[in-house]
């Protein structure tokens, strides 16, 4: 390096802190899913919702008995009074709709280490949400577009009953569901979600 | 999470090799070391959780500490800017400076600090990964800017650093006469 680097490597020195001694085994270990833990959150979360969804069921003009309302209409067949989601474009916000049968999720340009967790739960409305920062969502068209992510993670919770979903990152398909049929290179773990690594390369 | 023994052997070493190192970049860049410790840390569990190497590791971990040190900051925007203007106590592990060595030391690094702190983030990030030991294709991989504009962008932010520190010499040069 040049004397103006080396001036500056001394300067940047005094900055510095003994790094921690980390062993690798703890790493390994905080990467391991916890089953136990998550088994019980989802046990909790479960009961939660059902306790919420009974609830919010019996009053009328809320979110869910909308969605309700919604999903017992597409039961019906009678899909002219089933509201389409609209188009609309969010920065910041939790996406929540009542998915037809099918959608697809588009990531563009998600900077690395960002990760998706796809869980699938009995729920009429399917929710995507940032954790850890910020994104912006476009909905419409069977769609939901996230751009911008400066999120570390989201969560995508789909209804059991969704036909079809596929999550793309840049045009590249990253998760399929297809009737029961799953095609992802991401491994299902104990607690029955899929964590994809969206900037990892697709199958 | 099914990790193939390979995969787990490339990582092990990668750690070895580079957890110092990434600690030291998010330790300057955050001015936080028990901040920079926990980051380091989810930077490597998320590389773990990958599966398989990126085809720049150590770009890859760059950019993920750098991520996660952002989200940090908006969530404790408040907190960091409070640590900021205090000058920081000795190293941890150092040995004890006598009262005049540590405030001496503790001036300096609130000093460089400021001094750095005036850098846009991109040429922050830069200069401290090039200071680390970056090729200019990691730097480029990390931050996201072409490797054929990162010579000139380093070259000014070095001259912007060193600018920054000699206006606050001369400011307390001026303080000390008045």
């Amino acid at each position: 390096m040049r004397d103006g680097d080396d001036e500056i490597d001394a300067l940047l020195r005094a900055l510095d802190h003994p790094a921690p001694r980390v062993q690798v085994e703890d790493i390994i270990a905080r990467a391991q899913p916890r089953p136990r833990r998550r088994a019980a959150a989802l046990v909790a979360a479960g009961t939660l919702l059902a306790a919420g969804v009974a609830a919010a069921a019996v009053v009328p003009a809320t979110p869910l008995h909308r969605a309700i309302l919604h999903v017992v209409a597409l039961v019906a067949g009678d899909r002219r009074s089933a509201p389409q989601p609209p188009a609309r474009a969010a920065q910041g916000t939790t996406v929540a709709l009542v998915p037809r049968a099918r959608l697809t999720v588009r990531f563009l340009a998600p900077p690395p280490g960002v990760q998706l967790r796809v869980r699938f739960a009995p729920v009429a409305q399917l929710s995507l949400v940032p954790e850890g920062g910020d994104a912006a969502f476009a909905v419409g068209g069977d769609a939901i577009v996230v751009s911008r992510a400066a999120a570390t993670s989201f969560v995508l919770t789909v209804p059991s009953a969704l036909k079809e979903l596929r999550v793309e990152r840049d045009g590249v398909p990253v998760f399929e569901k297809l009737g029961d049929t799953i095609r992802t290179r991401a491994a299902r773990d104990a607690g029955g979600e899929y964590l994809l690594e969206l900037d990892a390369p697709a199958r | 999470m099914p990790v193939r023994r390979s995969y787990e052997a490339e990582f092990r070493q990668l750690f070895d090799a580079q957890f110092a190192s990434l600690f030291r970049y998010l330790d300057r860049l955050s001015g936080e070391p028990e901040l920079a410790a926990d980051l380091a840390q989810e930077a490597f569990v998320r590389l773990y959780q990958r599966g398989s190497l990126p085809d720049d590791p150590r770009a890859w971990l760059a950019a993920v500490g750098a991520n996660l040190l952002r989200d940090e900051q908006r969530r404790t925007a408040r907190r960091h800017r409070i640590l900021a203007v205090h000058p920081e106590g000795a190293p941890q592990g150092a040995a004890p400076l006598a009262p005049d060595e540590a405030y001496d030391a503790a001036a300096d690094r609130a000093r460089v600090r400021a001094a750095l702190d005036t850098l846009p983030e991109r040429e922050r990030r830069m200069l401290l990964l090039r200071h680390e030991g970056y090729s200019y294709r990691e730097v480029a991989h990390a931050v996201g800017v072409r490797e054929t504009s990162i010579g000139v962008m380093l070259a000014r932010a070095g001259a912007a650093l060193r600018a920054a520190l000699r206006g606050a010499e001369a400011r307390d040069v001026g303080g000390d006469d008045a």
